[in-house]
């Protein structure tokens, strides 16, 4: 039986009986809360605090460090971060849009003032997703909901109910909150995306672009040609949409006060990778930015990390293969982890290449003091390590040395490994006749197609079919429509062509900032960009250098795998893949 | 179609689906801000008012976000929803998750658009009836015993 014969002839059907569980339930909570506020009336009433209030809501932490409670739909009891306010309304509290579920914005402006919904915020809403029916009413409802107090909104927060009386949704918990730390909420979310981010003015959005010293001169003129394009088109169709006589009819009237002229500024960075974080510093100093889009460096990423989580600006989709992977930030948004993913999904394609093979031994090469290759060499280490594949070395050459001849056959006689692992970059290999060194009985090498710098060492005919690349693109035989739309976008824009990953890369990027800054309207809060970033990446059309680009809540790499290739003359794009997509 | 459930192992769907007693269903996946949460937690708690039932029950939550919900991120997902051994977890390839989701005619896109759904199937030669919209522990209980007691 198919998958289709199994599901067929659905029966359809919404549960009725929710109303009156509910609303026994609700008066079981607010049994619950009154007796909460009847046990803290007798101590001491701390004065409303934002840092407690910035926990409650970020972490569903009280003061008291017990963690918060709810009671969801009547009588599911829940507590925990995945339940705190942040989980639904998000960082920014500008609320977010989950299918067919409205999550409103809880700041200040949005609360403390008669609402009155506006078009421009609910644009995507209103003509692009599902609506219910209490949506539809609540939208087209002639009289505004009153303002919130902060005792209607420890109302809301505890028993469900907004001030005009109306219940809330089945996703709102109802907390079992104090009036102590509902006053810590009240007083988080009075500062909560209170004002315009730094680097957006009445007329202009900032932007700047980091190049690091040592990047390729190629993939910096590719990537800043694409990005004086894109903004340059931006900039001419905005000027046409302010420009239309007496202001367009319907709609796009509410967006008018939301365009903005974009202008980039390119940070070069001199020097070792020490000195960075002074140098964007002072460039931040000098022009505050909302946020860093592309970026082109050689070697570590780390410092422009640091910075922009330290600074809560949004860095999006910088070109390194050596993107912090470890840290839990809430600002940089990577294409994909580079060379680490790349490890990682070797690890998992040596695990089980070598399954049945208990004496298969794996040697590992990089150079003394390069992240690029001791990077990779860690996480391959580690991803090993993590399922118990031990039978791991590593041969490390010494810094600014290139491998010798000598050095490969001794480590070949010394180790007899059955795969061989270079995590070098393409110049090592001119001097290096793989061929001569790695013949007999040649173990299978694998070597990354990113540090090769997409150029694949020319290989000696008996070698090429022992050479395994490890390749974190889509395949070269699936170009999707988008392909092929964004390069006759660029060279209707006279963008010279070269390096063509670069220049899709980064018109990506620019497409999902473009994307993400037409759902914010006029919401200059870099969070909810953040957000929306999140959220409009998986919708904007993918141009085909990764095979998936899909992000969500939390996550930071939109491309999450690597294919294992080898090398093929007759193939399209000259590799052939040996793996699956591995997602490690 | 093979998937993959939270202990990393390879798990034949239709085998799954076609388990010898009651099944119930959802889609999920584990970055979810508001709705996944909800509609595990209404599993979660069903658990307890489902008694004996529990042993010869299948619930099954399938990630429809394959590629960032690793068996490891599943499990993790499950602990956090106290899930007992008649839950499984699923991930696997995107194209198989798609076609379940066409499947079972709840496939909205963009992930961020789903809805929240909650299938039931009293035995491999019933039918699967879809519940619509979120529910309390009890009304999914409700739902389940009326379609076993058939």
């Amino acid at each position: 039986m198919t998958l289709f014969g199994l599901c067929g002839g659905l029966a359809s059907r919404t549960p009725t009986r929710t109303v009156v569980v509910g609303l026994v339930a609700a008066l079981t909570v607010a049994a619950a809360a009154a007796a909460a506020r009847v046990s803290t009336a007798q101590r001491p009433t701390a004065k409303p605090d934002v840092e407690s209030g910035k926990r409650i809501y970020r972490e569903g932490i009280l003061p008291s460090g017990e963690p918060v409670r709810a009671v969801l739909q009547g009588d599911v009891a829940v507590e925990g971060k995945q339940f705190s306010c942040a989980a639904c309304h998000r960082r920014s509290g500008l609320g977010s849009s989950e299918g067919s579920v409205l999550v409103p914005p809880l700041t200040e402006a949005s609360l403390y003032r008669e609402k009155d919904w506006r078009r421009a915020d609910l644009f995507r809403k209103l003509y692009q997703e599902v609506q219910t029916k209490p949506f539809v009413a609540r939208v087209h409802d002639p009289r505004p909901r009153p303002a919130y107090t902060d005792e209607t909104l420890a109302v809301a927060l505890r028993e469900g109910r907004d001030p005009s009386g109306r219940a809330f949704g089945p996703l709102m918990p109802r907390y079992l909150l104090s009036d102590e730390d509902a006053g810590h909420v009240a007083a988080y979310l009075k500062s909560l995306s209170h004002a315009p981010a730094p680097g957006v003015s009445e007329s202009t959005i900032h932007f700047a672009t980091v190049v690091t010293e040592g990047a390729d001169a190629g993939k910096r003129k590719a990537m800043l040609d694409v990005m004086g394009a894109y903004f340059r088109w931006k900039n001419a169709d905005t000027r046409g949409q302010l420009q239309r006589p007496g202001h367009s009819p319907w709609h796009a009237d509410d967006f008018y006060n939301a365009y903005r002229e974009w202008e980039l500024h390119v940070w070069e960075l001199k020097g070792a990778p020490e000195t960075w974080p002074a140098q964007l510093q002072s460039f931040y100093r000098e022009r505050p930015v909302f946020a860093l889009v592309g970026g082109v460096g050689a070697g570590t990423w780390q410092p422009v990390h640091d910075f922009c989580e330290r600074a809560e600006v949004p860095c999006l989709f910088p070109n390194t293969d050596l993107p912090a992977v470890s840290a839990d930030g809430a600002y940089a948004i990577y294409f994909s982890k580079g060379l680490t993913v790349e490890a990682e999904a070797l690890a998992q394609h040596l695990r089980d290449a070598f399954a049945s093979d208990g004496a298969a031994r794996v040697v590992q090469v990089y150079r003394e003091g390069e992240e690029s290759g001791a990077v990779p060499a860690r996480a391959l280490r580690r991803a090993l390590h993590a399922h118990g594949f031990t039978r791991l070395s590593d041969r490390v050459i010494p810094g600014g040395r290139r491998p010798t001849s000598a050095f490969l056959k001794s480590l070949l006689e010394d180790e007899k490994p059955s795969a061989l692992v270079l995590w070098l970059g393409g110049a090592d290999f001119d001097a290096l006749r793989l061929s001569e060194e790695v013949g007999g009985a040649p173990p299978q090498v694998y070597l990354s197609h990113s540090l090769l710098a997409d150029a694949p060492p020319t290989l000696a005919e008996s070698l090429r079919g022992k050479v395994r690349l490890t390749y974190p693109f889509a395949l070269p035989l699936h170009e999707p429509p988008q392909a092929r739309r964004v390069r006759a976008w660029l060279r209707s824009r006279g963008v010279e062509k070269g390096h063509e990953r670069i220049q899709f890369k980064t018109h990506f990027a620019l497409s999902v900032v473009d994307h993400s800054l037409a759902a914010l309207v006029e919401n200059f809060s870099r969070d909810y960009f953040v957000e929306l970033v999140e959220q409009e990446t998986e919708s904007t059309p993918n141009p085909g250098i990764f095979p998936q680009m899909s992000l969500g809540p939390g996550q930071r790499f939109a491309s999450k795998g690597s294919y294992i290739v080898r090398p093929s003359a007759t193939a399209a794009g000259g590799v052939e893949a040996v793996s699956e997509w591995i997602r490690p | 179609m093979t998937l993959v459930d939270a202990g990393g192992a390879k798990v034949r769907l239709l085998s799954a689906l076609k388990h010898e007693g009651p099944v119930m269903l959802q889609f999920i996946f584990t970055t979810c801000p508001s709705v996944c949460p909800v509609m595990s937690s209404t599993f979660s708690a069903s658990q307890g008012k489902l008694g004996d039932d529990l042993d010869k029950l299948r619930m099954i939550s399938i990630s429809i976000d394959p590629e960032y919900d690793t068996p490891e991120r599943l499990q993790e997902y499950a602990r956090k929803f106290k899930a007992g051994r008649q839950w499984t977890f699923l991930t696997g390839r995107l194209d198989d998750v798609v076609a379940v989701q066409k499947a079972f005619d709840n496939y909205r896109g963009n992930k961020m658009r789903h809805e929240p759904v909650t299938f039931l199937r009293a035995s491999p030669a019933g039918r699967w009836v879809r519940l619509n919209g979120l529910m309390t522990a009890s009304d999914l209980v409700a739902e389940y015993r009326g379609l076993t007691a058939r």
